[in-house]
């Protein structure tokens, strides 16, 4: 006999015999590929799907904060800019900011626009012969800026946005009114440079000199104007150092000058933010589909798996131990996956360059497409990770197939559960997901609630499943063979209900979530609030004339309900003895330190404010100034009824103590202010009026059309903001975004439409020899397909269900919770989800089926 | 089957090449196979995404031998096989997969060759060849052939006999064929 050579000589280490085996495998494994991709494409494309999803969405942030970094300068006007609200720098202030390095003052206001008895809201922007220090303003016609703006035969130039021009009716060369002063306009606004900085307009451009705002009046003690001097520091090596050095010198050099320094690093905080946080959002619901397309995964891991048992049996047969048979699967699902993974990665980075040829001109924010390796890198560890956590499971049992299979189709019951290594590597595969998807995102908070509901709807959707099956084995025979056939389906091995319920339940329970939540939101921009919110508001009425414009309002509109307080702005620069840039807010509270905020006095509790804590001053208090704080507001910032609070106004710190806290309700849309003060803080102050105007049952378009113009020409400094027009602005906003949040959903029930698909494919040859047994029995083929429709109408049906209260206890959480708006169930979009749902089982499910349904019985039967 | 470590006794002990296979656990069983056993099966069982080298060569790869395709490619030979070492099973008749297959199952020189139904998927001409050719590898290598057959003239080759019905031994030890 000869002996079998060793298997190497002397003793490898335990490194070296784990690099030979690893090798082994892998060789092994490329050979099994030449088999083909054959039941792999639905793994590869639910992993491709997932990672597509979050590799583009990672790759649009980036692109998107990499845009504002780039056009930072371009976008804030400047290297550095100072925020002046209500009023104008200093002369010494000036002073300090032309030293820095050239400089340019801009001036904003929102007011009214009047021309042929019509009148809107502008958002006029007042600029000087150095702006724009950075960019181009394009006009049409394309001239110099400063000599557009120029007075000529006594009358000021105004550059106005082509929205303007068409909501009042006028074309280039015609007039209108602003304040004291009259504008012709001499060409229309094409694009504006510094546009992003300005925040959420309400009403079109219109651009002037400062010359000629000065001439409109508007600029008065109080007015709501905000001055914006932007510096130039050169092209200095080291920009960011420069701007350091300035920011220091300007805080020091005047500490109390109540000013809101930016920078080209941090133009919009608020907007980064918001980008960041919008795209963990979609993120999040990538990962979703990622994670329905886990099932998917782990399907065809399984199905691939049954299918290979006697290549197994074979192997070990020849001396494979149960690892090495392991490792083999493995590698061969690691190299699939990896496929999916480069398909999703070049796809998601592609999809920005793409995006950004065709819609260059429709992006509304500076966007670079570029490869994002960290983002990419992400994506890639998703793809792996939830390949690993879903096929580990089914791999597992591979190491358990017997040799014995060879001899025998079937072999004696399989362990269940694959050994407890495997379900241990499963579980870390899962841990390292986990950790990921939280190390990752912008609010850990949001990832572990994710995390937490995912593992909570898994579960639930598993348990459903197994319900679903018990309660069919367990129903009482009934007579009709097609109804008997289609319970049998729905619990038989093998059958797709675990598949559907899971799949399709999570694919439903988001689709539902984010209809839900669009739903309420798009209510409380339409449908709720007009009812209950006021038609107008009015800002900048100036004190002298408070009382005419209440008799001229209450004359037009003897019903309607005026609500009229004094208002200025100011912003929060320490509490607690702290400066603000050192209190640690949390994220609801923080937006209350971003910028400044109104302000206003009064000696009776604001209606719709309730005291909480503390007690409010008395009607005559004329003690050190004392204020009241919103309730969540102070939470937030840690505030407390005692502490000290100190606010900026007009260039005046005014330090008050906190005399007691409120609730208030912040979707009345009523006037609500987080600070209210005694009115003995602000004696003497120029204070301007805001006003509210509510007609019972909402406000008709005549009424309102005509209180607008009627204002307009009696008080023509005083701003009017329809409340519907601005509603519509915001509701646009949320609208796009809304859509890209649905876009994002839509692609989970695409994974789960991909994941049922695969089902039915592996469940194919099994449908076919049932339908041709039964077929040979005499079953018609209406009667097998009433059974399948049947069969898929159930399992969609409950699916639905289960998606739907699933879906809408989740949107219940995120809209009370986490939005602060009450929830109302809407049935219309539920029922839309569930039919989808229907729709996807059923059409899939038949689709498979008549196939099956059209073979003839013969030659099916003569090679079973 | 309980021989090659493919399915486990109820109950008592199984010595084969000097090891108890009882006390084997799966990893350990598939290690004595690769050493001691090799197979033959009624549906030959070759790997179809792999050529006839690379099925041959599988148990050798497996046992962690260096000249795996060297010694695989010589086992084909001595089947007769040596012109097809890259033809995919699918490319090959019945009699050359089971050729391939007992190339495979000689190639790690196992002292035992168990045979179960070698020609049961053959046709009477090629079944002849493949009897020879294992007989010749018992012959030429001094390998233990164990032959599992409803063929009683096949049977009669055998140095003994040993009749199962019902999973029980039927005749006693002593009425062994010579």
């Amino acid at each position: 006999m000869t002996a079998l050579a060793a298997p190497a000589q002397a003793t490898p280490s335990p490194q070296r015999r784990a690099f030979a085996a690893s090798r082994l495998a892998l060789r092994l494994a490329m050979r099994e590929l030449r088999g083909g991709l054959r039941g792999f494409y639905v793994f590869v494309a639910c992993i491709a799907l997932g990672v597509m999803a979050i590799a583009s969405v990672g790759s649009f942030s980036r692109g998107l904060a990499e845009g504002l970094a780039r056009q930072g300068r371009v976008i804030l006007g400047g290297d550095l800019s100072f925020v002046l609200i209500q009023r104008e720098a200093t002369a010494d202030e000036q002073v300090f900011i032309r030293s820095l390095g050239a400089s340019s003052t801009v001036a904003t206001l929102r007011t009214m626009a009047r021309a042929n008895g019509n009148a809107a809201l502008v958002e006029v922007k007042a600029v000087d012969g150095a702006y724009p220090l950075y960019g181009t303003v394009e006009t049409d016609p394309m001239r110099d800026l400063a000599g557009l703006l120029a007075p000529r035969g006594g009358v000021f130039g105004a550059v106005a946005d082509p929205v303007l021009l068409a909501r009042l009716d006028l074309e280039r060369g015609a007039r209108l009114t602003i304040g004291d002063a009259t504008f012709e306009i001499r060409a229309a606004l094409k694009t504006e440079p510094d546009k992003l900085a300005a925040g959420l307009a309400f009403g079109p451009r219109l651009m002037m000199s400062q010359e000629a705002l000065r001439a409109t009046n508007l600029i008065q003690p109080g007015s709501l104007v905000r001055w914006l001097y932007r510096v130039h520091l050169g092209e200095s090596t080291n920009a960011a150092s420069a701007v350091t050095a300035a920011t220091a010198a300007a805080r020091e050099r005047f500490p109390n000058a109540g000013w809101e320094i930016r920078s080209r690093f941090n133009v919009s905080p608020q907007l980064e933010r918001n980008i960041e946080r919008f795209s963990q959002y979609l993120t999040l619901v990538g990962l979703a589909a990622l994670l329905v397309g886990g099932i998917g995964i782990a399907n065809s891991t399984k199905y691939f798996l049954d299918r290979k048992r006697d290549v197994i049996a074979t192997m070990k047969s020849l001396g494979a131990s149960g690892t090495t048979v392991f490792a083999i699967y493995l590698a061969q699902v690691l190299l699939l996956a990896l496929i999916g993974v480069a398909l999703g990665l070049t796809a998601g980075a592609a999809l920005p360059f793409g995006v950004q040829a065709a819609f260059a001109n429709l992006i509304p924010l500076p966007f670079v497409a570029e490869l994002h390796p960290r983002q990419l890198a992400l994506a890639l560890a998703y793809g792996v990770l939830v390949a690993a956590a879903f096929a580990l499971w089914p791999l597992g049992r591979a190491h358990d197939v017997r040799a014995s299979v060879l001899f025998r189709g079937e072999v004696a019951p399989e362990r269940k559960l694959p050994r407890l290594r495997y379900i241990v590597a499963t579980f870390a595969a899962v841990a390292v997901l986990a950790a990921v998807a939280v190390t990752a995102s912008y609010d850990r908070r949001v990832a572990l609630i994710f995390i937490a509901a995912a593992a909570v709807v898994f579960m639930l959707l598993q348990l459903i499943a197994n319900l679903l099956m018990l309660g069919a084995r367990r129903w009482p025979p009934v007579r009709s063979t097609t109804i008997r056939l289609a319970i049998a389906n729905i619990h038989r091995p093998g059958a797709l209900t675990p598949t559907v319920v899971l799949s399709l339940g999570i694919g439903i329970s988001l689709l539902v979530t984010v209809l839900q939540i669009d739903g309420n939101l798009r209510r409380q921009f339409t449908a709720e609030l007009p009812a209950q919110a006021p038609s107008f508001y009015f800002v900048d009425i100036p004190a002298s004339d408070a009382r005419r414009f209440d008799d001229f309002v209450h004359a037009q509109a003897p019903k309607a309900d005026l609500e009229r307080v004094p208002m200025l702005r100011g912003r929060i620069v320490a509490a607690r003895g702290l400066p603000a840039e050192e209190l640690r807010p949390n994220p609801d509270a923080a937006w209350v330190l971003q910028s400044d905020r109104g302000i206003t006095y009064t000696n009776t509790v604001p209606l719709g404010s309730r005291v909480v804590a503390g007690n409010w001053w008395p009607a005559d208090y004329d003690g050190p100034p004392l204020v009241s704080f919103e309730k969540k507001i102070a939470d937030g910032l840690g505030l407390k009824v005692g502490d000290e609070v100190t606010v900026n106004v007009l260039g005046r710190n005014v330090t008050a103590k906190i005399a007691n806290l409120r609730t208030l309700d912040w979707q009345s849309m009523g006037i609500n202010f987080v600070l209210v003060y005694s009115p003995n803080a602000f004696r003497g102050a120029p204070v301007m009026h805001l006003a509210t105007l509510t007609y019972p049952g909402g406000g008709t378009l005549a009424q309102e059309t005509g209180m607008m113009k009627g204002i307009a020409a009696a008080f023509p400094s005083v701003t009017i903001v329809r409340v519907k027009e601005a509603l519509d602005a915001v509701g646009a906003l949320v609208a796009n975004l809304a859509l890209a949040v649905r876009g994002a959903s839509a692609l989970t029930l695409v994974a789960a439409a991909l994941v049922l698909g695969g089902a039915l494919a592996a469940g194919h040859r099994h449908r076919v020899y049932d339908s041709v047994i039964l077929k040979t029995l005499g079953a018609t083929r209406r009667q097998l397909i009433s059974a399948y429709a049947l069969e898929y109408l159930l399992l969609g049906a409950a699916t639905a269900v289960v998606g739907v209260i699933i879906g809408s206890l989740a949107a219940w959480r995120v809209v009370v919770d986490v939005m602060n708006l009450g929830y109302v169930w809407l049935p219309g979009s539920a029922a839309a989800a569930a039919f989808s749902a229907v729709v996807v089982t059923v059409g899939f499910g038949l689709l498979g089926t008549f196939t099956a349904l059209g073979r003839k019985p013969a030659p099916v039967l003569r090679n079973l | 089957m309980v021989m090659a470590g493919l399915e486990q006794a109820d109950a008592g002990s199984v010595l084969v090449a000097g090891a108890d296979v009882r006390k084997l656990n799966e990893d350990a069983l598939a290690r004595f196979r690769g050493r001691n056993i090799g197979i033959v099966f009624q549906s030959f069982h070759l790997i179809p995404t792999m050529t006839a080298l690379e099925n041959v060569a599988v148990p050798l790869e497996l046992a962690g031998v260096k000249d795996a395709f060297a010694r695989a490619e010589q086992e084909l030979a001595a089947v007769s096989l040596g012109d097809r070492l890259a033809h995919y099973p699918a490319e090959l008749s019945g009699g050359e997969q089971q050729r391939v297959a007992l190339a495979r199952a000689l190639a790690p020189h196992p002292s035992i060759l168990v045979a179960d139904e070698p020609t049961g998927n053959l046709d009477e001409a090629t079944g002849r060849q493949i009897v020879e050719l294992l007989f010749a590898g018992h012959r030429e290598r001094g390998t233990t052939l164990v032959l599992v057959t409803h063929d009683a003239s096949l049977a009669a080759r055998c140095d003994r006999v040993v009749r199962l019905r019902s999973g029980r031994v039927e005749l006693p030890a002593e009425h062994v064929i010579a």
